[in-house]
């Protein structure tokens, strides 16, 4: 602190988020005059890296971007590629992708839950600390995750990166007995994941409601995950051919990563409260019951309650995927033989923190022309910074440690991936 | 009792932190007969999986001290000694491998013995292959860590 009525706090390294960031906070007297949160991970020059390579290997190299989310990379760019062809996938592979995606959602969520975002809620610096106290909990967690890391496994052939999946298909589709090897341990972390719940539903939740024009997939039929059409909780509604006329991409100076905002409109929130909010509708009776429990009405609009709207998509993501296992008949072909064709090919799907938005042209040889990717902790990244800006007013006459502190815990309640947006934490405040 | 684990860690796409998979790769035809060999390439938190059930734990890794030249050969054990958090990295892991072994000591889940080989880097870039420091001294290190791992395990020098 330079004097009692300008300060300027920095928080160097933004812990219990996915990547490196920091943070800026401008304060004079008591107000929060800026807020800049600074990816200064590396720019990672995927889209430029993908020029030149074949359609097909957009797949297993847009994965690599994120090691906690490669499902969602690979699935928004196998959509694209197979928009672009004219690809209509056998139901049943498309049933399996959505399994798949489903064990992504369940290790990302889990882990976020338990290492990361709980610990602040019960008072602890980290989980270490809170496992000491919490055994019981945390083990459940890990066991959960590790349930999530067998559905990937399974379709994906590897838990990390997985591989399996392609342009069309798989590489090797299972065999049902495979999938049904997985039942006991879903039934488990459907028990488990319930209990969670009303575990996360015992914190004490900051009163801090907020307006956000909300951002998602929706789908006639199901909760949206691996398709559908993006839905604004303000009226908008466009496919994905129509993402870039709809949404931009705006640089700011202090973040390697780019951030996005709705033309016309400015900012907005992806991920699971918009997820829950928009598509509330869409879950089965034994979700909303349980929401009801927990005190969540069909909307939450309280950033720090994402955390049970985790847990929820949780308990989804596992009834899914034994609804699947149980409807399961393995196709005839694993995939489709394919040839390229000159076009433009587009992709959403829903990555576990908010959609992420795929474009690719390919000339008729099949090599990639030109790539856009826009990843959901870019597009949260202006919400994420307005949203401090008002929550940490209050807390203002805090020491810089103990803001710092408090401003660390909030940002994790958006679960930034800075990896992907890498496009994350160091907090520096500038009291004046 | 089962057999000792040998786990490779690191990420094969930064730099230095290649050099424990490496070294584990090496010691596959050496070191099989005798021990197990896994592999950790991602997320080091699921080293809480790979070593479920086992008595035996023999990790190697890249660390960071700083103050040591590339390639030297940091030991550590774990189940009796806490690691410093310096040799964590600040990585896109979600959690460094010291958390990761002090978590599963808080959850009474480490291992009977784990033994940490940590050969210190310098330089994690996002790109393949290790720096040529690194490479400079691969062998020797891949030598050391084979003779100090014959030696835990009372085998005769090959």
């Amino acid at each position: 602190m330079s004097d009692k009525k300008t300060r300027t706090i920095d928080v160097n390294y933004i812990a219990r988020v996915e990547g490196e960031g920091a943070l800026s906070l401008d304060i004079e007297g008591d107000a929060v005059t800026n807020v800049q949160l600074k990816i200064f991970e590396p720019p990672r020059f995927f889209e430029a890296l993908l020029r030149g390579r074949d359609f097909k290997e957009a797949p297993d190299i847009t994965a690599r971007i994120c090691g906690i989310c490669p499902i969602a990379y690979q699935m928004s760019a196998i959509q694209a590629m197979e928009s672009l062809l004219d690809i209509q996938v056998d139901p049943q592979v498309q049933q399996l992708r959505r399994m798949i995606y489903c064990g992504e959602w369940i290790e990302s969520h889990s882990l976020h839950m338990h290492m990361l975002h709980a610990p602040d809620f019960l008072g602890f610096p980290d989980a270490i600390q809170m496992a000491k106290q919490h055994r019981k909990e945390v083990e459940r967690g890990l066991r959960i995750k590790k349930a999530g890391n067998s559905l990937v496994e399974c379709l994906g052939g590897r838990s990390i990166h997985p591989i399996n999946m392609r342009v069309g298909g798989f590489y090797r589709l299972p065999e049902a007995a495979e999938l049904k090897a997985l039942r006991d341990e879903i039934q488990w972390a459907i028990d488990a994941s319930v209990e969670t719940v009303h575990w996360a539903a015992q914190f004490e939740y900051p009163d801090y409601e907020q307006e956000y024009e909300c951002i998602a997939l929706s789908h006639p039929e199901q909760y949206a995950i691996e398709c559908g059409s993006v839905v604004s909780s303000q009226g908008a509604a466009f496919t994905a051919e129509r993402f870039e006329e709809y949404i931009e991409e705006f640089q700011v100076p202090y973040s390697t990563a780019l951030h996005a905002r709705l033309k016309g409109r400015g900012s907005y929130l992806v991920g699971p409260m918009a997820r829950y909010n928009l598509n509330y509708a869409q879950l089965p009776a034994s979700i909303k019951g349980l929401a009801e429990e927990v005190g969540l009405g069909s909307t939450c609009t309280n950033p720090f309650k994402s955390i049970l709207v985790r847990g929820l998509e949780v308990l989804y993501a596992f009834e899914e995927a034994l609804r699947i296992i149980d409807q399961y008949e393995k196709p005839t072909t694993d995939a489709p033989q394919i040839s390229p064709c000159q076009g433009v090919g587009y992709g959403c799907t829903e990555a576990p923190r908010g959609i992420l938005y795929h474009r690719y042209e390919v000339d008729d040889h099949g090599a990639i022309k030109v790539a856009q990717i826009v990843p959901p902790t870019s597009q949260n990244q202006p919400t994420i910074e307005q949203d401090l800006k008002r929550f940490i007013a209050d807390y203002t006459a805090l020491d810089d440690d103990a803001l710092g502190d408090k401003c660390e815990a909030f940002i994790r309640n958006y679960d930034p991936c800075i990896s992907c947006s890498a496009h994350f934490l160091k907090l520096k405040t500038n009291r004046r | 009792m089962t057999r000792p684990l040998i786990i490779g860690i690191g990420n094969e796409y930064r730099g230095d932190d290649a050099a424990g998979l490496a070294v584990t790769r090496s010691l596959e035809g050496k070191l099989g007969g005798i021990a197990d060999i896994a592999y950790c390439p991602g997320n080091v938190m699921n080293l809480l999986y790979i070593w479920e059930g086992r008595e035996r734990v023999i990790l190697i890794d890249t660390v960071t001290s700083g103050e040591k030249p590339v390639g030297f050969l940091h030991h550590f054990h774990a189940e009796s000694e806490q690691i410093p958090a310096l040799l964590s990295r600040s990585s896109t892991h979600v959690l460094g491998i010291v958390e990761v072994i002090e978590l599963a000591r808080s959850l009474g889940t480490l291992p009977h013995r784990v033994t940490l080989y940590g050969i210190e880097g310098k330089e994690y870039g996002i790109e393949m292959g290790m720096s040529a420091s690194m490479q400079q001294v691969l062998t020797s290190v891949t030598e050391e860590v084979e003779t100090a791992i014959q030696r835990e395990l009372e085998l005769p020098p090959s």
